[in-house]
């Protein structure tokens, strides 16, 4: 087998892990019982955010930033109001009373320059959502100003 | 870079003294022996035990410093969604990028920046976000040494300014940009005559 290169966005595991994300990757996009959809622009994404995250009430830039550790399934993970409440996003958390919900408009999120949202569900939440694109210091700064508390956290 | 405050009591007055790898440059600040209010910064706060009064003028800037250094005591997965911690060399980066930039600003346009939140980034890095009623400034110093430091910056309208520096450099533009805000933002609308004013 030959061996593979690593660049900044290559998932540094070997190649059968590679594969298995891949599969995983496909497997959740291919799935009859959960259809991907496109989202209006009118709609929202609701966003969890944990208390580390909160300085005076205010979330702070670093909380907006990817998760997925590798480049196929890799983007800022939110839920999209058709198919989820604020509270069901909430309890998706780890620790639920660590976190806060806020809301984002989907059309302000594709203006800014860089970002997309794509429709990303799977078997145990329909209304998992992306936003896709480099979170880099516009990006951050401006989905923190698009962000609306829906419920604040304790 | 360090700042040291020594006090002169034999003229009743303070000294106040940056010195910048090679240059040194003094400045006396004028100050009632009794009035010197001077607090001792632990060794690990600054790495250099040293003194600082609220009469210095980036006063401010090295307590949001000292302030920053309980970031490296986030644990690892800090944010229940396997968050990295910062590492003790990204923060001295990041501070020193600050130290420097403040120390450039006030030597050389007189200007004293605010204190930016100093907060952990994505991917172990360190942001240093200075936010107003009238603009915002946000700087990513990375995790990884080597890597550019980025910014973006706007007047909540149609100002903006974004790049990436080296961080082990002062960047003017990017304290141009910064002092101008700050220099604005002393001259508000008077509520009474709609005129400008300083404060």
């Amino acid at each position: 087998m030959a061996k593979r290169g690593k660049s900044e966005h290559e998932h540094p595991e070997s190649l059968r892990a590679w594969l298995a994300w891949c599969w995983v990757y496909v497997a959740r996009r291919s799935t009859r019982f959960v259809r991907w959809e496109s989202i209006p622009d009118q709609d929202l994404l609701f966003f969890r955010v944990h208390k580390s995250y909160v300085r005076n009430g205010d979330i702070i830039p670093g909380a907006f930033r990817d998760q997925g550790i590798h480049p196929l399934v890799r983007g800022m993970s939110t839920d999209w109001n058709k198919y989820s409440t604020p509270e069901e996003s909430r309890w998706r958390a780890r620790t639920p009373s660590d976190n806060g919900i806020a809301s984002l408009d989907v059309g302000a999120v594709r203006a800014i320059p860089g970002l997309a949202v794509d429709h990303d569900p799977y078997w145990s939440n329909r209304a998992h959502t992306h936003v896709l694109g480099e979170k880099d210091t516009e990006a951050r700064l401006k989905l923190k100003r698009l962000c609306r508390w829906v419920i604040r956290i304790p | 870079m360090n700042l040291l405050l020594k006090q002169d009591t034999s003229e009743e007055k303070a000294t106040f003294r940056v010195s910048n790898h090679t240059e040194e440059w003094v400045q006396p600040i004028y100050a009632h022996k009794d009035s010197v209010d001077v607090e001792r910064i632990d060794q690990e706060s600054t790495g250099t035990g040293e003194w600082i009064s609220d009469h210095d003028p980036l006063h401010r800037i090295e307590m949001a410093i000292r302030g920053s250094r309980s970031i490296l005591d986030l644990a690892s997965d800090w944010d229940d969604a396997g968050a990295s911690t910062c590492s003790e060399s990204t923060w001295k980066r990041a501070t020193t990028f600050l130290r420097d930039h403040a120390n450039w600003a006030y030597r050389h346009q007189g200007v004293i920046i605010p204190p930016p939140a100093i907060l952990p980034g994505p991917d172990g890095s360190i942001d240093l976000h200075w936010r107003t009623t009238t603009y915002e400034l946000l700087v990513n110093v990375p995790g990884t040494t080597g890597r550019p430091a980025s910014f973006y910056g706007d007047d909540y309208r149609s100002l903006s300014i974004k790049g990436t520096i080296n961080p082990e450099l002062p960047n003017r533009g990017l304290i141009a940009w910064l002092t101008d805000r700050v220099s604005e933002e002393m001259v508000v609308p008077s509520e009474n005559d709609g005129q400008a004013r300083q404060v």
